[in-house]
C-alpha cells in the first residue's frame, strides 16, 4: 500500500517538474541541449544581475528615502535645474534632430566634395566627449577664449562673456551639444534614406512632386516613424547627459544651469550626500519612464517600417 | 567557592594582564593595508610620499597597497566607498577634511583615531588638535576622526614685475586690509594704459565650484571680523550684528570690484586650477590661493620664482590688528569596517613622529606646512631666508595665530560650503540685488541647512 502510494507520489513530482519545464521553456531544448542552452544563458544572466540589476537596485534603495526628496525640494536650485533641464532637452533634441535630418538630405549627394565633407562633418562624433567640451569651455572664455579673440580679431569688438550669463552659458552648452551629436543622428537619417526605393522618387517626378514637395510628400512620411524612435532615444540619452553641462558650464554661474544629471552628481560627490543626488536623478523618472514604455512599444511592433 | 581561594584569582588576574600586555604592542607582520592618497600637484609630491610607504613597510614587515588619484575622483571613491561599506584602511584627500570627514564623522562612519593623536599632541599646534574633533550624532559627542599632518592658509601670490611695471615698488603695498586690495585697482588702471588689455588687478575665484572661492571667501570674512559665524560648539551666528556686517562687507569687497571690471569675468567659472593658471598667464596680478602651489609650480623658472613672483601674508585688519589666518588641516582617516585597522594606526602613526612627517614634507617641496611647529623650528629648510615664497607662508600657518575651520566645528557648514552659498549670494549682488537680500537669502539657506545638524550647546 505504502510502495504504491509512493510510486503514484514520485510520478506525480515528475509530471509536476515536467509540467514547470514545459512552462519555462515550452517544447524546446531537453537533455544536453538544454545544459548547453544554460549554459550559454548564465553568463549573460549573471552579467545582467551584476551589472544591471543590482546597480538599478541599489540606486533605488538609496533614493528610497521621502526625506531625501523634501530636502531636493527644498533646494533653492531644484526648481531651477527642472526649467533648465527641459529645456535643454526641448532645443537639444530637437534642433540637432531636425538639423541632422535635412543635413542627411544633403549628404545623399555622391560627388566627391560633399563625400569628403561628410568625413570632416562626423568628426564631432568620432572625437572624445570629455576633451572636446573642455577645449569648448576654453575657447568660450570671454578674455582669452578663441571665440571672442576671432571676433576681436575680424571685427574689432569684444565679445561676450559667454559662460557668465544663464541663458547665454545654457545655450552655449546646447549648441556644444547639438555639435557633438548631430553627426550620428545624421548618419541615421542618411542610412534611412537611403533605404527609401528609388521607385517611389520616380513616380513622385511623375506626378510633379520635386523639391520641397517630395520631402512633403514621400521622404518625411517614410522617416517619420524613424524621426519618432530616433526623437525618443534621443530625449533619453540627452536627459542623462552629464558630460556637456559638467564641462562646459560647471554649473554656472552661480549654479543656475545645472540640469538633473549634474545637479544630482554635485548632490551625491561634492555635497557629500548620496541618497539626496540619487533622488535628484530618479526625480527625473516620471519623464524617463513614459519614454521608455512608448520606445518600447515603438521598437516592438513587427511590421518593417523605415 | 569552595575551587576559588585569593591567590588563584590574584594569579589569573596577573596572567591576563601580562598577556594583554605582551599583546598590544606587537603587531603582526606580513600583513598588507590598501591606502588612498590624494595624487601631488607634481611628481616630487608623490615621490616623497611612496619614499615614506616604503619606509613604513620595511620597518613594519607590511605592505601597504596604494592608490594616488587626483582629487575629484578621489572624493568619489571615498565617498562611494563609504556608503558602500567596502573601504579600504587609510585614507586622505585634500578637501576631505572639508568635504567628508564632518559628514561621516556626524554619521559615525569612521575610527577614532585618538589614541594616535594623543601620542603626538604635544607636538601639534592647538589649531590642528582642534581641527581634529569632529562631532559624531550617534555616540553625541567629539572625538578625533582624523590624524592632522600637514596644512594651509590663505597667500596671497602677486607679481612684483607687473606692480613695478605699473610704476610702483613692493614697499607701496599698504599693510591694511582695504587698502591692500584696493591697490591693485590702480596697478590694473595704469598696466591697461601699457596696453594690457587684459590684465586685471585682483584674481578672486567668484565660482560655485572646487574649494578656492569658500577659502577666499571665509578668510576675508575673518578679516572683516565674522570669524565667530559658527562658535566652536557647532552653533550658528548669524543673528549677530557683527557678523551679518561681516558678511555683507565681504561680499561687497568681492562684487564691487568684479562689477567694477578689476576680476576677470570668467572668475565667475573659474575651477581650482583656474586662478593659478590666469596667474602663471599674467593674467591677473595677485589671487588669494591655499598653499603655496602657485610659486613651487614654477619653481624650475629662477627668474620667476625669485625675482618676479612675491608671496604675501594676509594684510592687517583696518585697525591695523593681526588677522589669524585660517588653518585648513588635513587629516588622515580611517574609516569603519576596515581589515586592518591596527596596521593602519601603525601606518598613521609612523607619518606623524616629527622626524618622519618633516622629511616627508620637506621631500615634497614643502607645498604644506606642517602642523608640528617643532618641525619649522628644527630644520632651517623652512624659514630659508633665500626662499621669497615658503618662509611667508611658515610664519603666516605655522608662526602666527591660526583659526580652525567652521566645517570641523558642524558639518552643516561644509554643507554650506559645498552648495558655495556665499559664492551664489556674491553672484546675486554682482547681477543687481542689494547686498542685505543677499545676506538674507544666504543666511536662510544656512538656517536650513544647520537645522539637519543640531549640536547640544555644550558640545
Amino acid at each position: 500500500m505504502d510502495a504504491t502510494v509512493g510510486t503514484t507520489t514520485l510520478g506525480d513530482a515528475a509530471a509536476a517538474r515536467g509540467g514547470i519545464r514545459r512552462r519555462l521553456f515550452g517544447e524546446g531544448p531537453h537533455g544536453s541541449d538544454l545544459n548547453w542552452a544554460l549554459a550559454f544563458l548564465v553568463p549573460y544572466v549573471a552579467v545582467f544581475l551584476l551589472f544591471v540589476l543590482y546597480p538599478v537596485g541599489y540606486a533605488l534603495w538609496l533614493g528610497h528615502h521621502p526625506e531625501s526628496y523634501r530636502e531636493l525640494f527644498n533646494d533653492p536650485i531644484y526648481l531651477k535645474t527642472i526649467v533648465n533641464t527641459l529645456v535643454y532637452l526641448a532645443l537639444g533634441v530637437n534642433l540637432h534632430l531636425f538639423g541632422a535630418l535635412m543635413l542627411s538630405g544633403f549628404f545623399t549627394r555622391t560627388n566627391w566634395r560633399v563625400r569628403s565633407l561628410f568625413l570632416v562633418y562626423i568628426l564631432p562624433w568620432a572625437v572624445p566627449a570629455i576633451p572636446t567640451f573642455i577645449a569648448i569651455h576654453w575657447m568660450l572664455n570671454g578674455e582669452w577664449g578663441f571665440l571672442n579673440n576671432l571676433l576681436y580679431a575680424v571685427f574689432g569688438i569684444d565679445g561676450p562673456s559667454w559662460l557668465n550669463y544663464r541663458w547665454l552659458a545654457l545655450f552655449s552648452s546646447v549648441g556644444a551639444y547639438i555639435w557633438k551629436w548631430m553627426p550620428f543622428w545624421t548618419v541615421i537619417f542618411l542610412a534611412g534614406r537611403m533605404a527609401i526605393p528609388q521607385e517611389l522618387y520616380e513616380a513622385a517626378d511623375m506626378d510633379g512632386a520635386v523639391g520641397i514637395k517630395r520631402f512633403v510628400h514621400v521622404t518625411f512620411p517614410l522617416l517619420a516613424n524613424l524621426y519618432l524612435v530616433c526623437t525618443l532615444l534621443s530625449t533619453i540619452w540627452t536627459l542623462g547627459d552629464f558630460n556637456t553641462i559638467y564641462f562646459v558650464t560647471g554649473g554656472g554661474p552661480a549654479l543656475s544651469t545645472h540640469v538633473l544629471a549634474t545637479l544630482g552628481f554635485r548632490d551625491a560627490f561634492e555635497v557629500d550626500n548620496p541618497q539626496l543626488g540619487m533622488a535628484a536623478v530618479l526625480s527625473a523618472l516620471p519623464l524617463l519612464i513614459p519614454l521608455v514604455v512608448i520606445l518600447m512599444r515603438k521598437l516592438a511592433k513587427t511590421e518593417v517600417q523605415i | 567557592m569552595s575551587g576559588i581561594d585569593r591567590r588563584t584569582v590574584l594569579k589569573g588576574s596577573l596572567g591576563v594582564a601580562a598577556a594583554s600586555a605582551l599583546a598590544r604592542p606587537a603587531l603582526a607582520k606580513g600583513q598588507t593595508i590598501k591606502v588612498w592618497w590624494n595624487q601631488g600637484f607634481y611628481p616630487a609630491e608623490d615621490a616623497a610620499f611612496r619614499a615614506l610607504v616604503k619606509d613604513w613597510e620595511q620597518a613594519s614587515g607590511n605592505r601597504v597597497e596604494l592608490t594616488l588619484l587626483p582629487g575629484q575622483a578621489l572624493n568619489e571613491k571615498i565617498i562611494s566607498a563609504l556608503t558602500s561599506g567596502d573601504v579600504p584602511d587609510v585614507m586622505y584627500a585634500d578637501n576631505a577634511p572639508a568635504q567628508i570627514v564632518p559628514q561621516n564623522a556626524w554619521k559615525g562612519r569612521l575610527v577614532d583615531v585618538s589614541d594616535i593623536v594623543e601620542k603626538v599632541k604635544s607636538s601639534l599646534s592647538p589649531t590642528a588638535i582642534q581641527s581634529a574633533q569632529f562631532y559624531n550624532a550617534e555616540e553625541k559627542k567629539r572625538g578625533y576622526y582624523g590624524v592632522p599632518f600637514k596644512g594651509a592658509t590663505l597667500n596671497i601670490p602677486v607679481w612684483k614685475s607687473l606692480i613695478e611695471k605699473a610704476g610702483y615698488k613692493m614697499s607701496d603695498v599698504p599693510k591694511t586690509w582695504d587698502k591692500f586690495f584696493a591697490f591693485f585697482e590702480p596697478v590694473q588702471d595704469k598696466l591697461r594704459k601699457k596696453h594690457m588689455r587684459h590684465t586685471y588687478g585682483l584674481g578672486y575665484t567668484l565660482s560655485t565650484t572646487g574649494d578656492d572661492p569658500n577659502n577666499t571667501f571665509n578668510q576675508l570674512l575673518v578679516g572683516y571680523g565674522g570669524g565667530g559665524i559658527v562658535s566652536p560648539d557647532g552653533q550658528l551666528h548669524t543673528k549677530d550684528p557683527k557678523v551679518r556686517k561681516a558678511v555683507i562687507d565681504t561680499l561687497n569687497s568681492m562684487a564691487v570690484p568684479f562689477k567694477k571690471g578689476y576680476v576677470p569675468p570668467s572668475a565667475l567659472n573659474w575651477g581650482d586650477p583656474d586662478n593659478n593658471n590666469a596667474f602663471h598667464a599674467k593674467e591677473i596680478v595677485m589671487t588669494p590661493n591655499d598653499t603655496i602651489s602657485i610659486s613651487v609650480a614654477v619653481m624650475d623658472n629662477k627668474k620667476w620664482y625669485y625675482d618676479e613672483i612675491a608671496t604675501l601674508q594676509l594684510p592687517l585688519d583696518n585697525d591695523g590688528k593681526q588677522v589669524p589666518a585660517l588653518l585648513g588641516v588635513e587629516l588622515a582617516f580611517i574609516p569603519k569596517g576596515a581589515k586592518n585597522i591596527e596596521a593602519g594606526k601603525d601606518f598613521i602613526s609612523y607619518l606623524v613622529q616629527p622626524k618622519h612627517l618633516g622629511s616627508y614634507l620637506r621631500e615634497a617641496k614643502g607645498r604644506w606646512l606642517p602642523v608640528m611647529p617643532e618641525i619649522v623650528h628644527n630644520d632651517p629648510y623652512w624659514l630659508d631666508a633665500k626662499d621669497p615664497h615658503r618662509p611667508p607662508a611658515v610664519r603666516q600657518g605655522v608662526l602666527g595665530p591660526t583659526l580652525t575651520w567652521f566645517y570641523v566645528f558642524n558639518p552643516a557648514y561644509a554643507q554650506v560650503d559645498a552648495e558655495h552659498v556665499f559664492s551664489v549670494a556674491a553672484a546675486d549682488i554682482i547681477n543687481g540685488m542689494s547686498p542685505d537680500q543677499a545676506v538674507d537669502k544666504a543666511f536662510s539657506r544656512m538656517e536650513a541647512i544647520f537645522s539637519q545638524y543640531q549640536i547640544p550647546h555644550q558640545a
